[in-house]
């Protein structure tokens, strides 16, 4: 396990029994552990939770109401991880690129030996006017060249997962939400949720208990899913109608070819 | 259902039994007709008896006590995550055997499919040292496949599946349903379970740990479900495309000489 992460953990325990934070967060140790305790204890504890490796919104909850950082924590837990969605779409375009690749190959093939023999026949048997099979070599040398870039552009949507915009709105809500849940559980006053309430520009529910923020962050998690899933399911069905189209396409072209050649 | 799933059920159902305030007999008297005849019921049947004479010098560790509801849970806990951990590794087995054997296989059926004297116009070369391997092949192929896949099927191996981790939390959630000492391998994880053991008891802190242990486990492990067929299939087409490249290599003479 990542020490960081134990680290956080070991915070969030220490706020939510009152324990001071320097002492766990030295105890802890780590890379930032001892500047994040002179902070602690000099009484900056926003400060110090970022210098320790929290995220900056949790540093706020916790600065606002700090035993609120342990049931948020606990919420966010719950939530998705962004890198299981973007694999789903690593994977959906690294079969398509693959694919891509196939189909490239494909036609590259066809377009440097069969072509050039269909021409030099075609241009024996009729007297013209026979229909253009120029553009496999074009076509084939296109897909090579996108399948790689599909699969770069995909390996890329791992490191900036949040892109889509629609799943990247609603995990945003449901992380709002989970702590916003978190400060609600801890019962934090409302002026403590006055403070942090500038931070949670996609939540609008100042008078929501617990549960009902629960429920808000489980419906905004279920609807970054499905976003999630819409656009894998739409890169896959595009990706392979126009694979399919231009496989389609080259065997209609060829059939058509050797149809007016032969008439 | 499994015997282990059904192990599962029985604790979760005595850890919310004892929850709604029901002794620890009670609880397994309630469970006891639900349960097929095996050796969970043999084993709820012992601890009644355990639990009725009250002097049993070896009671069963979790049932045959005044097991607490979150020593129960955790033991259900458990019990998933190795379901989980068994399930992960077949994964992992699975998806190494085909990124293996496929193109041994592959290569097996282009040593026996290849036409030889097609082959033998493509030249010497490159393309010899290809035809002499898959001769070779027609043979050593298939008994390469198998001999690979019965490896595999033996190996314990993670490859970054997180199938370790849940394995871990498993052991975890064991020794926290127990109470007995965890055996922790690193040493974020000792510090982790020493600080909080300070301020909430062995038992929890131990379950914490699995907890985390087991969320990062199963994370991965999602990854790894989606992240492995693409390695595996990427492996095997680059072994296995020469002898498919050498099959359809003579199709296109084929096309030539007609066309000629």
């Amino acid at each position: 396990m990542k020490l960081a992460r134990l680290r956080e953990l070991l915070i969030g325990h220490a706020l939510a029994e009152e324990r001071p934070l320097g002492e766990a967060l030295r105890a802890a140790g780590g890379p930032g552990s001892a500047a994040a305790a002179v902070e602690a204890e000099a009484g900056r504890l926003e400060r110090a939770l970022v210098l320790a490796g929290l995220p900056e919104d949790e540093a706020e909850v916790a600065g606002a109401w700090p035993a609120a950082l342990r049931p948020a924590q606990e919420r966010l837990a719950l939530l998705p991880s962004r890198l299981v969605a973007s694999v789903q779409l690593l994977q959906t375009a690294a079969y398509l690129g693959l694919l891509a690749l196939f189909a490239g190959w494909a036609l590259l093939v066809i377009s440097s030996t069969m072509v050039p023999q269909l021409q030099m026949l075609g241009a024996d048997l009729s007297s013209g006017g026979l229909p253009s099979v120029d553009w496999f070599g074009p076509a084939g040398a296109g897909l090579i060249v996108i399948g790689p870039l599909l699969m770069a552009t995909a390996v890329l949507g791992l490191w900036f997962p949040a892109l889509h915009p629609g799943s990247r709105r609603h995990l945003k809500r449901a992380r709002e939400a989970a702590l916003a849940a978190g400060l609600r559980a801890a019962g934090a006053p409302d002026e403590a949720w006055q403070q942090v309430r500038a931070s949670f520009r996609q939540l609008r529910l100042e008078h929501a208990t617990a549960e009902e923020l629960d429920l808000v962050c489980r419906q905004a998690t279920a609807r970054a899913e499905a976003a999630w899933r819409r656009l894998v399911a739409s890169v896959r069905w595009i990706g392979l109608t126009v694979l399919c189209g231009l496989g389609a396409g080259a065997t209609a072209s060829l059939y058509r070819y050797i149809a007016e050649m032969t008439l | 259902m499994r015997p282990e799933e059904q192990q599962s059920l029985l604790f979760r159902q005595l850890a919310a039994l004892r929850r709604r305030g029901l002794a620890h007999h009670e609880a397994l008297e309630a469970t006891r007709p639900g349960l097929p005849g095996g050796p969970l019921r043999d084993r709820v049947d012992g601890a009644l008896q355990s639990l009725a004479s009250g002097g049993d010098p070896d009671p069963d560790p979790l049932l045959g006590r005044e097991a607490p509801a979150e020593a129960l849970a955790r033991a259900a806990d458990a019990v998933d995550a190795h379901l989980a951990a068994r399930a992960g590794t077949a994964t992992v087995r699975l998806y190494l055997g085909l990124a293996l054997g496929v193109p041994l296989v592959v290569w097996s059926l282009g040593g026996w499919l290849s036409p030889g004297d097609a082959l033998g116009e493509l030249g010497p070369g490159t393309w010899g040292l290809l035809t002499s391997l898959l001769a070779a092949m027609r043979l050593a192929g298939l008994p390469a496949a198998l001999a690979v896949v019965l490896v595999v099927r033996r190996l314990d191996l993670e490859l970054g599946s997180g199938v370790g981790r849940i394995r871990r939390a498993a052991t975890l959630y064991e020794a926290a349903s127990t109470g007995a000492q965890p055996h922790l391998e690193e040493a974020s994880e000792s510090l982790y379970l020493h600080t909080r053991t300070q301020t909430c008891g062995v038992e929890q802190a131990t379950a914490e740990l699995a907890d985390e242990l087991a969320r990062s486990g199963r994370a991965r492990l999602e990854v790894f479900r989606h992240v492995g067929p693409v390695v595996g299939l990427l492996i095997a087409l680059l072994v296995g495309i020469p002898p498919v490249v050498l099959l359809v290599a003579p199709i296109f003479g084929y096309l030539r000489s007609l066309v000629l």
